[in-house]
C-alpha cells in the first residue's frame, strides 16, 4: 500500500438545509503511520471532518459536497461506508448513541461479525478487547445498565476489535477517569507504533495530546489554521485562544513565566509536556540552588 | 516521591458548613440487576460549599448523587435534605432546593425550544410571569445562549445541549445545584463560562456539587472532594492533600493535574507539591528563584 | 432497568429452536382460522399458556401487552355482539334485552362471533408472545436470517422488538427529569398536562436514535461486501421435531374435520352464556 492514509482535496461540505459551510476548502494528507491530534472550539467542524473520513459525508449525512476524499486508496464518492469501514474504524463522541446491541459482549462481536471473521477468532477478540477496556466480567450485561464511562470503553473496544488500518477517535476520552484516559492514549500508541495504524483523534485533552501526537490540526469555523507537530502548534499560545482552544498546562506556564520575565524560552522551543517542562525547568532551579551553595 | 516538606501545609481541613445541606446515612443502593454500587455510604454536604465527587468509572458517582434529590432512592440507609427524608419526600418538592443536571443531557431536555427549555421549571415553581421571563432573560446573558433561543435542543451540538441543561437548572436559583459531569465536551470558552456559574452560585451563599473526571477544573474550582473507588468513600478532603496521597490516587484511578504532576517532579529544588493551577505555579517558580 | 420483552430462563420453550417457535405461531394462526368453533381456539390457548407458565411463571402477567389483552377481548366481544349484523336473536335478561342507546340490542349470534375473533385473537397473541418472551433477540435475529430473509431486515425487526421497551426506559426517564425540575402531578389534570411535553421528546428522540443508529451500523461495516458471520449456532433437536409434528398434524386434524363435517359452528342455536363455548343443545 502506498504511504498516504488519507486525502482531502479542497473539500467544502454544507449540511442539508444549511447556507454556511461546515468545512471550508480543506486540504489535508495524512500518512500511513501518523498520529494526528484535532482541537478546535464548539461546532468548528471537528466531527464533520472525521465524518468525512470514513464516507458518512456525504453518503448518510446528506447534503452537499465538493472536492475529493481519498482514503486508504478509496474514493469515498464513489464508495459506501459500510465498504470502508473495513479499514477505516470510527468511534463516535456520544456513548450512548452509538450502542446497538442489547448485551455488552454482542456489542464488540458485532463489527467482526460484519467483517466476515470466524467465530473462534471473534470470541478471542471478545474477551481480548474487553480486557483492554477493563470491562471484563461485565461481558453478559445490558449496554443501557452500564455507567456512562464505562458504555464509552464499550465503543471503544467494538471499534477496537475490527482492528482498523485507520482509527478515528471522535472525543473519546469525554467520560473516562483520569487513568482510563491516558490508557486510551496509551492503548492507541501502541497500535500506531507497532501496527502502523493511523490514528486521527478528536481531543480536549490538550496535554496528552502535546505528549501523544505527532500533529496537531487546529480547525475553526471549518478551517484548519494551524497544522504542525505539537510544540509548534501550542506554543501560538495567542492565536490559539483566540479561537477557544486550550494550550497544555505547562506550556501555558512557560509562556507566563517568560512574560514575567522570570524564565526566558523561546516561543519556538516552548516546552509542551510535563517530561519536557520538568526537565527545563529543573535546569534552572538548579543553577539557584548550586549559587546559593557556592 | 512524596516528600515530607510541603512548606504551606494547610490546617486541617473543615467544611464550611454552618448548617448540613444533604445528610446521607449507611446508604447502599442495589439494582434491580443485582449490582451493588453503593456500600455503606456517610457523608454530608454542608451550605456553602464546592465540593467535587471524582472517581474512577463505574464507582458510583452518579448513583450517589441521584439520590440527593429522590430520583434513586435508597435500598438501605437515609438521605435528608435539609432534615426532609427524601423517601417521604416528592422530586418535584425536592427540586427547589436541589438541582441536578444530568450526566447525558439527552435525559434532560424535552422542550421544543431552548427558550421553553428554560421556562419549563420556572413555572412549575409557579413564579409570576414577568419574573420568568426576568430569570430567563439573565440566564441567557450568563450562559450566553442568544442565537439558540428557538432552536430545537437536540439540533444542538452535545456541548451547547449540555450547556442549555445546566442553565435550566441554574434558571431555577436551586440552593443546591450537581453537575454530573458538566465538562464533557465543552470548550475553552464554555468552560469559562461554567466557572463563573459556580462563581456566582458561591458567591451568593449557594451550594455545588459536581462530579468530574477533569482534574485540573477540580483543581480550579473545588474546595472539597470526595473520591469514590469500588461503590465506597475512600478518601474525603482537600485537593492539595488529596493529590499528595498516591495510595489513594492509585485506589481510585486517578492522576493529579499536569501543573501539579510537574510541581510534584520539581519538588526536590523546593517546590511545594501542592501546586493546583498554572498560577500557583508560577509564584511557586518566582519563590525558588529568589 | 429492561430494555427487552425477553424473560430469561431455562425451560423447554427457552430451549427450542426460535423457527420452532415460528412454526409453531403459523400454525396457531392458521388452526383457529380453519373452523368457525371456539374450541380451536381455546384449545390452542391452553397448550401455549401452560407451556408459557411453566417457562415464564407469573412474570407472564407482568408484561404490559398480557396486561393490556383483557381490554382488547371485551372491546371486541361486546363491540361485536352489539353491531354485527349477523346478530339475530336478542339477548333477554329476564323479559328485557340488552340495549344501548343508538347501538341497539345485544345479539346471540354477534356474541358467539364477538368470542369467536376474541379468542382467535388471543390465541395468535399467545403463539406470538411464545416467540418474543422466551427468545433472546439476538437469536430471534439469527433465526430469522436463517430462514432466508436477508440479515439487515432481520436486525430492523429485532430493533423495532427492542423499541418498545426503550421507549418505555426513555419515558421513565423523561419523567425523571421532569420531575427534577418541580413538575407537579398532583391530580389528574396535572398528570395528563405532563404527557403532553413527554411525547414530543419520545418522538424525536426515536428519530434521532434511528438516523445515528444507522450510521454507527454503516460505520461499523454493518453490510459490507463480505459474507456476514452468524455469531448464534441455532439447529433442531428431536424435541423441535417432535413439536412441530405435533402441530402440524392437529392442523391435518382440522382441516379433515372441516371436510366431512362442514365449519361446526353452532352460532345460530347459541341460547345461553356457556353456550358460546360449548354446544350445550347438541350434547342435550
Ligand atoms: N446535522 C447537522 N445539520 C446541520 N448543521 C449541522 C449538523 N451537524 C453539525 N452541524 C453544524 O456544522 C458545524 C460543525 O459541526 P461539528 O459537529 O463538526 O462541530 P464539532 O467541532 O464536532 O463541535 P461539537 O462536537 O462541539 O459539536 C456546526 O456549526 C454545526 O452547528
Ligand atoms: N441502571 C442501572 N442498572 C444496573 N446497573 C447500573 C445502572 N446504572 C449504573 N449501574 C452500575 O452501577 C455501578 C455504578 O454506576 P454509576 O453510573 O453510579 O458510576 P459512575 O461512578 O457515575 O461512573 P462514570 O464515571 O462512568 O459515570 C456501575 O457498575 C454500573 O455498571
Ligand atoms: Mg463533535
Ligand atoms: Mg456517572
Amino acid at each position: 500500500m502506498d504511504s498516504q492514509a488519507l486525502k482531502l482535496k479542497d473539500v467544502t461540505y454544507w449540511y442539508p438545509g444549511t447556507e454556511k459551510c461546515a468545512l471550508e476548502k480543506i486540504n489535508l494528507e495524512i500518512k500511513t503511520g501518523e498520529f494526528v491530534g484535532i482541537v478546535g472550539a464548539n461546532g468548528a467542524g471537528r466531527s464533520t471532518l472525521c465524518y468525512c473520513m470514513n464516507g458518512l459525508v456525504p453518503h448518510s449525512l446528506g447534503g452537499k459536497m465538493e472536492g475529493e476524499i481519498i482514503v486508504h486508496g478509496i474514493d469515498t464518492a464513489k464508495s459506501t461506508t459500510a465498504e470502508i469501514a473495513q479499514w477505516v474504524g470510527l468511534v463516535f463522541s456520544d456513548p450512548e448513541a452509538q450502542l446497538t446491541q442489547l448485551l455488552v459482549a454482542d456489542e464488540v462481536a458485532f463489527g467482526p461479525a460484519n467483517l466476515g471473521l470466524p467465530r473462534e477468532k471473534i470470541a478471542q477478540l471478545v474477551q481480548e478487547n474487553l480486557k483492554l477496556v477493563q470491562l471484563d466480567g461485565l461481558e453478559e450485561r445490558n449496554t443501557h445498565s452500564l455507567s456512562g464511562g464505562q458504555q464509552q470503553r464499550l465503543a471503544i473496544a467494538s471499534v477496537l476489535a475490527m482492528n482498523p488500518d485507520i482509527l478515528i477517535l471522535d472525543e473519546p476520552t469525554s467520560n473516562l477517569d483520569p487513568r482510563g484516559t491516558y490508557e486510551v492514549f496509551s492503548i492507541v500508541t501502541k497500535l500506531n507504533r507497532e501496527n502502523h495504524t493511523t490514528v486521527v483523534m478528536v481531543e480536549y485533552q490538550v496535554d496528552l495530546l502535546a505528549e501523544f501526537a505527532d500533529r496537531i490540526l487546529v480547525l475553526d469555523h471549518g478551517n484548519i489554521i494551524l497544522d504542525g507537530p505539537p510544540g509548534e502548534v501550542f506554543s501560538q499560545v495567542d492565536k490559539l485562544s483566540a479561537v477557544g482552544v486550550q494550550v497544555p498546562q505547562v506550556t501555558k506556564l512557560f509562556r507566563q513565566l517568560d512574560h514575567e520575565a522570570v524564565v526566558h524560552v523561546d516561543q519556538a522551543t516552548t516546552p509542551v509536556t510535563v517530561e519536557k517542562g520538568s526537565t527545563e525547568l529543573a535546569k534552572v532551579l538548579k543553577k539557584t540552588v548550586d549559587a546559593r551553595l557556592s | 516521591m512524596i516528600s515530607n516538606n510541603h512548606k504551606n501545609n494547610k490546617s486541617q481541613f473543615i467544611p464550611d458548613a454552618a448548617r448540613t445541606l444533604v445528610q446521607v446515612k449507611d446508604l447502599v443502593h442495589v439494582y434491580p440487576t443485582g449490582t451493588r454500587a453503593l456500600e455503606n455510604i456517610n457523608v454530608s454536604v454542608g451550605e456553602h460549599e464546592k465540593l467535587a465527587i471524582i472517581g474512577q468509572n463505574g464507582s458510583g458517582k452518579t448513583t450517589l448523587v441521584k439520590h440527593f434529590n429522590g430520583l434513586l432512592q435508597p435500598t438501605e440507609g437515609t438521605i435528608l435534605v435539609h432534615g426532609a427524608d427524601t423517601r417521604k419526600t416528592r422530586t418535584a418538592v425536592l427540586a427547589k432546593t436541589v438541582g441536578y443536571v444530568f450526566q447525558n443531557p439527552n435525559h434532560q431536555l424535552f422542550c421544543v425550544t431552548v427558550a421553553e427549555e428554560l421556562r419549563f421549571g420556572l413555572r412549575n415553581l409557579r413564579l409570576p410571569p414577568d419574573e420568568i421571563e426576568q430569570k430567563v432573560k439573565e440566564t441567557i446573558e450568563l450562559f450566553k445562549l442568544q442565537p439558540y433561543l428557538d432552536v430545537h435542543p437536540y439540533s444542538l451540538s452535545m456541548g451547547a445541549r449540555k450547556l442549555v441543561a445546566i442553565a435550566s437548572i441554574f434558571a431555577m436559583g436551586p440552593q443546591l445545584m450537581i453537575l454530573d459531569e458538566p465538562t464533557t465536551g465543552q470548550d475553552y470558552e464554555s468552560k469559562k463560562i461554567l466557572s463563573q456559574v459556580i462563581g456566582m452560585m458561591y458567591e451568593s451563599g449557594k451550594s455545588i456539587v459536581f462530579v468530574s473526571h477533569d482534574m485540573s477544573f477540580v483543581a480550579e474550582h473545588a474546595d472539597r472532594a470526595i473520591v469514590m473507588s469500588r461503590a465506597h468513600i475512600v478518601f474525603d478532603g482537600s485537593l492539595p492533600d488529596l493529590f499528595i496521597r498516591q495510595d489513594v490516587l492509585n485506589e481510585a484511578d486517578l492522576r493529579p493535574p499536569h501543573i501539579t504532576q510537574l510541581s510534584q517532579r520539581l519538588s526536590d529544588y523546593g517546590v511545594s507539591p501542592r501546586v493546583l493551577n498554572v498560577a500557583e505555579m508560577v509564584s511557586e517558580v518566582r519563590r525558588c528563584l529568589a | 432497568m429492561k430494555t427487552t420483552l425477553y424473560i430469561p430462563g431455562n425451560s423447554i420453550l427457552h430451549r427450542l429452536d426460535p423457527r420452532t417457535k415460528m412454526v409453531w405461531m403459523v400454525c396457531a394462526m392458521v388452526s383457529v382460522f380453519i373452523l368457525n368453533n371456539p374450541l380451536v381456539p381455546l384449545v390452542v390457548i391452553a397448550v401455549l399458556v401452560t407451556f408459557l407458565l411453566v417457562a415464564v411463571k407469573g412474570k407472564l402477567f407482568e408484561n404490559a401487552l398480557v396486561r393490556f389483552l383483557p381490554i382488547v377481548i371485551l372491546t371486541v366481544t361486546i363491540t361485536h355482539g352489539f353491531v354485527n349484523p349477523v346478530g339475530i336473536t336478542p339477548i333477554m335478561i329476564g323479559t328485557s334485552p340488552i340495549e344501548l342507546p343508538y347501538f341497539g340490542m345485544m345479539k346471540w349470534e354477534g356474541l358467539y362471533y364477538g368470542v369467536l375473533l376474541a379468542l382467535r385473537i388471543s390465541a395468535v397473541f399467545f403463539a406470538s408472545i411464545t416467540l418474543v418472551l422466551t427468545t433472546t433477540p439476538e437469536d430471534l435475529v439469527s433465526a430469522i436470517a436463517k430462514i432466508g430473509i436477508p440479515y439487515s431486515y432481520a436486525s430492523m425487526f429485532g430493533m423495532s422488538l427492542q423499541m418498545i421497551p426503550i421507549m418505555q426506559e426513555e419515558a421513565r426517564i423523561i419523567v425523571q427529569a421532569q420531575r427534577a425540575r418541580a413538575l407537579r402531578e398532583n391530580n389528574l389534570k396535572e398528570k395528563i398536562q405532563a404527557l403532553v411535553p413527554l411525547f414530543v421528546p419520545l418522538a424525536v428522540g426515536s428519530m434521532q436514535r434511528t438516523e445515528t443508529t444507522a450510521m454507527v451500523l454503516e460505520a461499523r461495516a454493518f453490510g459490507a461486501p463480505v459474507k456476514r458471520t452468524e455469531l448464534r449456532v441455532i439447529k433442531f433437536n428431536t424435541i423441535d421435531y417432535v413439536l412441530i409434528t405435533a402441530f402440524v398434524l392437529f392442523i391435518i386434524f382440522l382441516i379433515v374435520l372441516r371436510v366431512v363435517y362442514g365449519d361446526l359452528s353452532w352460532m345460530y342455536s347459541v341460547r345461553s352464556f356457556w353456550g358460546l363455548f360449548w354446544p350445550v343443545h347438541l350434547s342435550r
